[in-house]
């Protein structure tokens, strides 16, 4: 495939259009109904110059099927056999192809990475057993989706793989993803070739393909629509001459592989066969490059980027706390505040004894990369706790770490290798770290060598010299830095470094990571390891890339600390009841520190803020106050519970909660906004809100009731469609015998109907669902 | 596309009263912020109906009693769907976490702007056929949610704008509405369908308060 050209085929579906499918006839069947038509629409292709076919399975999986009367075994096998008796007696060869699944995936929607992958392996299965020749993922939009794709089909089968996805004019996909994360992610699972297809002409295509030979050397197919359909008349309005005169110029990019999609007939396919005839395939060499992805943002290491640490249980109380209780809400927090700060990348570790790590971490990276766009890094030391995390990760990630030792390099580079991300290796060994900088180096060359053995790329090798601490080994801060810059001259890799460890032990922590971390960059640290809410540290990194000459003309230093800082006006002292009304948080927080000095935590609790907080949402229910105002009240009201939990924890007084409550939307529903004010306001009473989310099945609410032994439980659905997961949900519990009081909610809900369904009360706002937990839970 | 603040302000529930800066404030934030990661999708098909809102060429149908009514001097209707795309969704999921407030008024700023981009795609429909009927969804008065996957087939929302349909008839992105349009050759005399035929005719807040849809 290397110096050729491979000319595909054209549209399927216009083709039948033209033969008279009807609007929402599903065109797959017509492989089973009439075989011969589809047969002979390929034989005009393969006459018309087509090197490889695609079968007529675009949307032959088991959901859109469903209702057609066909299985996909049936339509994918009747659809081969069509594309093989076209190809009789001629050298072409049959691709399946196989469409996006029509439904979107976790997180936005309900179909989940494991069950789209099922999907996807039924179709594969099928076609390797009728004999195809290659597997084609076309149209795609969600890297997510691609990922259960490839995946299925390299597990399932030795055929080559091409995948082609499809973009809008602003280069994104309709689920976000750009063209240099596909190719970067694409790459590393280790596609054929790569692509675009669909939406758009090859003019408004063209920059899309420059954009695609700059970030891979794969080779890149390009299958464009015949341009725009027409507004007055039915057709597209890009001719086959013209079509071929813009294909040329993409031929000349160094594409090779080249057809046409929607609105293309065999006569486009004649006219780019002669165009290639009369052409050789440009040769294309891309500059390698260091870089990862989340399925919407990828970040090529051309520079310094931040590493979040605060993702990690080590020396933090609260955080092993939120772990074990299951607390995912504060590792969201910890996660939308770096990057709000300023971190380009998020190191996730979920290492405790007491959990199960491989389940929190899967659980971990698939709620993170619900919300935040920027790449992980996977932190683990168990190899079965990584593959778990880089299976249902969307991108590219980090691996951190392996190190000097052969069995752990052995057991974590295929790993790394199958799922295609880059690698830490810390240079150390089961002899400990060595305290020259030349041993280290020896290390990380020998890092290197293994690495380059099971084929990843040296871009993708990213090398820790370890941070000891001055206090106890001041001699060797130097071998660190020593063996940082011989690691970046003498084998070009990138390099990582965690820094907050030089301080241990000494005063001014601060102070002593601001500077180690000044003189790292300047020994050409790519990647450091910080928190970056700490505002010296993001600091060093700004002055640095001024003085380096890497922040030209020192633009985003000025334009970061030229502002006049606004100098916050100390919290005006008030009673707690009207800052809680008024919603202001700083001082609710003063007035809560204030009344301590003279009240009992608990007083303060049940005599001043519950009774703000009724007073609030009193009026809220008159319409007084509007939601945003109630939902201020909570935040400030909030905050003054911190201070409250603080003091009590402190004194080892007894714990704030008056009982535990579970919160869920129901299966099949994905709408929680409503849930989550409910959550809001549940917490401000001091209740303990275990939530699990949205979309969840019966048995995880019966399962997690009985385990965490909740007594309450809120159910919320949204749509007439999913009171019938909320029904069933109520059933199992009632079922499984566990003595609790189901409460609901929803704007497709009312008293009678809840009753009905047998809950045991019906809240119409979140005011209620406080008081009945008061009722229900109450002293 | 514009966003209208005092939709903003009647989907959060506002009835009069003191609002405070940082309010108004968080408003105009979220609206920018919602303008700029919106991407505003659409795409309609013109049918032929008979009677029984049989789609021309095709083997569907409109399901329900109500649509034949809001359809009865039509002989052609355009099925639309339009989105204001995913981006928006990140964006709010985000607030959640950090700041419940300004997340409930950055998803009423996105609900104000999916229903101004309709206003528009429904204007441009006119600038062709000047006797249109209202918007008319799935789910409204007796015409069953289920019908959204008919729309999703019929015009192929995934493809050609990014929008699908769960197994719950959920549309997502969640900012996107499907809707029947009925093309009448003459103008049309509007009459308002009552709330007997509703689903939501228990539940709807509207009605809680003595007042309608409208529709």
């Amino acid at each position: 495939m290397e110096n050729k050209f491979l000319i595909l085929d054209g549209a399927m579906g216009t083709m039948l259009q033209k033969n008279g499918i009807k609007p929402g006839q599903h065109p797959d069947v017509l492989s089973v109904t009439d075989g011969e038509l589809i047969t002979s629409i390929h034989r005009s292709y393969i006459e018309n110059g087509a090197d490889v076919i695609y079968t007529n399975t675009f949307g032959a999986n088991e959901y859109k099927l469903e209702g057609s009367g066909y299985t996909p075994e049936e339509v994918i096998s009747a659809a081969v056999r069509a594309a093989k008796k076209a190809c009789e007696g001629t050298s072409t060869k049959v691709a399946l192809d196989i469409g996006p699944i029509g439904q979107l995936l976790e997180p936005s929607g309900t179909l989940s990475f494991e069950k789209a992958y099922e999907i996807f392996k039924r179709e594969v299965v099928c076609g390797v057993e009728n004999g195809v020749d290659l597997i084609v993922f076309e149209t795609m939009t969600d890297l997510y989706e691609v990922k259960a794709a490839v995946l299925a089909a390299k597990e399932n089968s030795d055929l080559p793989v091409f995948v082609t996805m499809t973009y809008e004019k602003n280069m994104r996909t309709f689920a976000g993803c750009d063209i240099r994360s596909a190719a970067i992610t694409l790459e590393g699972l280790g596609v054929d070739a790569v692509g675009i297809n669909c939406s758009l002409g090859p003019d408004d295509i063209y920059p899309m393909a420059e954009e695609l030979c700059k970030y891979t050397s794969l080779p890149i197919i390009v299958k464009p629509n015949a341009g725009l359909p027409n507004l007055d008349k039915d057709g597209y309005d890009i001719s086959p001459e013209q079509f071929a005169a813009y294909m040329e110029k993409i031929l000349d990019l160094g594409v090779t592989i080249v057809g046409g999609c929607c609105g293309t007939t065999p006569e486009y396919i004649k006219k780019i066969k002669k165009l290639t005839e009369a052409k050789t395939p440009v040769k294309r060499s891309i500059e390698p490059f260091s870089a990862i992805c989340s399925g919407s943002m990828s970040v090529v290491i051309d520079g310094v980027k931040i590493i979040g640490e605060r993702i990690n249980p080590t020396g933090k109380k609260l955080f092993k706390q939120a772990l074990i209780e299951n607390n995912t809400d504060y590792i969201l927090s910890q996660a939308v505040t770096q990057t709000d700060a300023g971190a380009d990348i998020l190191d996730v570790n979920v290492g405790l004894p007491e959990i199960d790590e491989k389940e929190m971490m899967v659980r971990t990276v698939k709620i993170l990369q619900a919300v935040v766009s920027v790449p992980l890094q996977i932190d683990s030391s168990d190899p079965e706790v990584i593959e778990a995390a880089l299976r249902v990760y969307n991108g590219k990630a980090i691996v951190n770490s392996v190190n000097g030792e052969t069995a752990v390099l052995d057991r974590i580079l295929p790993i790394v290798k199958k799922y295609g991300c880059s690698v830490v290796g810390l240079t150390m060994d089961h002899k400990g770290i060595p305290l020259l900088a030349e041993e280290r180096f020896g290390i990380a060359k020998k890092i290197l060598d293994k690495a380059l053995a099971y084929g990843i790329k040296k871009e993708d090798v990213y090398i820790d010299c370890l941070t000891l601490t001055a206090s106890a080994q001041q001699k060797e801060v130097c071998e660190t830095l020593k063996a940082m810059k011989l690691v970046k001259e003498k084998l070009g890799l990138k390099t990582v470094l965690g820094v907050s460890n030089i301080s241990f032990g000494l005063p001014n922590r601060e102070l002593i990571n601001h500077s180690f971390l000044t003189l790292a960059l300047a020994h050409g640290l790519d990647l450091p390891i910080i928190n970056p809410n700490i505002e010296s540290m993001t600091d060093a990194v700004a002055a640095f890339n001024v003085l380096y000459n890497i922040d030209k003309n020192s633009e985003k230093y000025i334009s970061k600390y030229s502002e006049v800082k606004t100098v916050t006006a100390p919290a005006v002292e008030m009673p707690i009841d009207y800052a809680v009304l008024k919603g202001l948080k700083s001082e609710a927080r003063a007035a809560a520190e204030k009344l301590l000095e003279t009240e009992d935590a608990m007083e303060i609790v049940n005599s001043r803020l519950i009774p703000a907080l009724d007073e609030t949402g009193n009026l809220f229910e008159k319409g007084k106050l509007f939601l945003p105002q109630l939902l201020r009240s909570a935040a400030a009201a909030q905050e003054a519970f911190e201070v409250i939990k603080a003091r009590l924890s402190k004194s080892g007084g007894e714990k704030l909660s008056k009982g535990k409550i579970i919160l869920a939307t129901v299966k099949g529903d994905v709408h929680d906004i409503g849930k989550n004010i409910v959550k809001v306001i549940l917490e401000n009473y001091g209740f303990d809100v275990i939530d699990l989310g949205k979309d969840v099945p019966p048995e995880k609410v019966v399962q997690t009731a009985i385990n965490e032994k909740v007594t309450l439980i809120g159910l919320s659905a949204l749509m007439t469609t999913t009171l019938r997961s909320m029904e069933e949900t109520i059933k199992q519990l009632r079922q499984s015998g566990h003595t609790c009081k189901i409460l609901v909610g929803g704007a497709v809900l009312t008293e009678d109907y809840a009753m009905k369904i047998g809950a045991d009360y019906y809240a119409k706002d979140a005011k209620q669902s406080a008081d009945i937990a008061k009722i229900v839970l109450g002293d | 596309m514009k966003i209208d603040k005092s939709e903003v302000l009647r989907y959060l529930g506002y009835r009069g009263g003191f609002v405070e800066e940082e309010i108004y404030g968080n408003i105009d934030e979220c609206t920018e912020k919602i303008l700029k990661l919106s991407t505003p999708r659409s795409t309609y098909k013109i049918f032929e109906i008979d009677e029984n809102c049989r789609l021309s060429s095709s083997d569907y149908r409109l399901d329900g009693e109500d649509i034949k009514i809001h359809l009865r001097s039509c002989r052609r209707c355009v099925l639309m769907a339009a989105t204001i795309g995913i981006g928006v969704e990140n964006y709010i999921k985000q607030l959640q976490i950090t700041d419940m407030a300004k997340a409930v008024i950055a998803d009423s700023c996105a609900t104000a702007a999916i229903e101004s981009y309709c206003d528009e795609v429904e204007s441009k429909i006119k600038e062709a056929y000047p006797y249109i009927t209202e918007r008319f969804s799935p789910g409204y008065g007796d015409m069953p949610i289920e019908m959204q996957k008919t729309f999703a087939v019929l015009l192929d929302t995934p493809r050609k704008i990014g929008l699908t349909v769960t197994e719950a008839e959920v549309l997502l992105p969640r900012k996107s509405v499907t809707a029947v349009i009925g093309i009448s050759e003459t103008e049309i005399k509007e009459t308002k369908r009552s709330c007997e035929s509703c689903n939501l005719k228990n539940s709807c807040s509207y009605r809680r308060e003595g007042k309608n849809c409208g529709k």
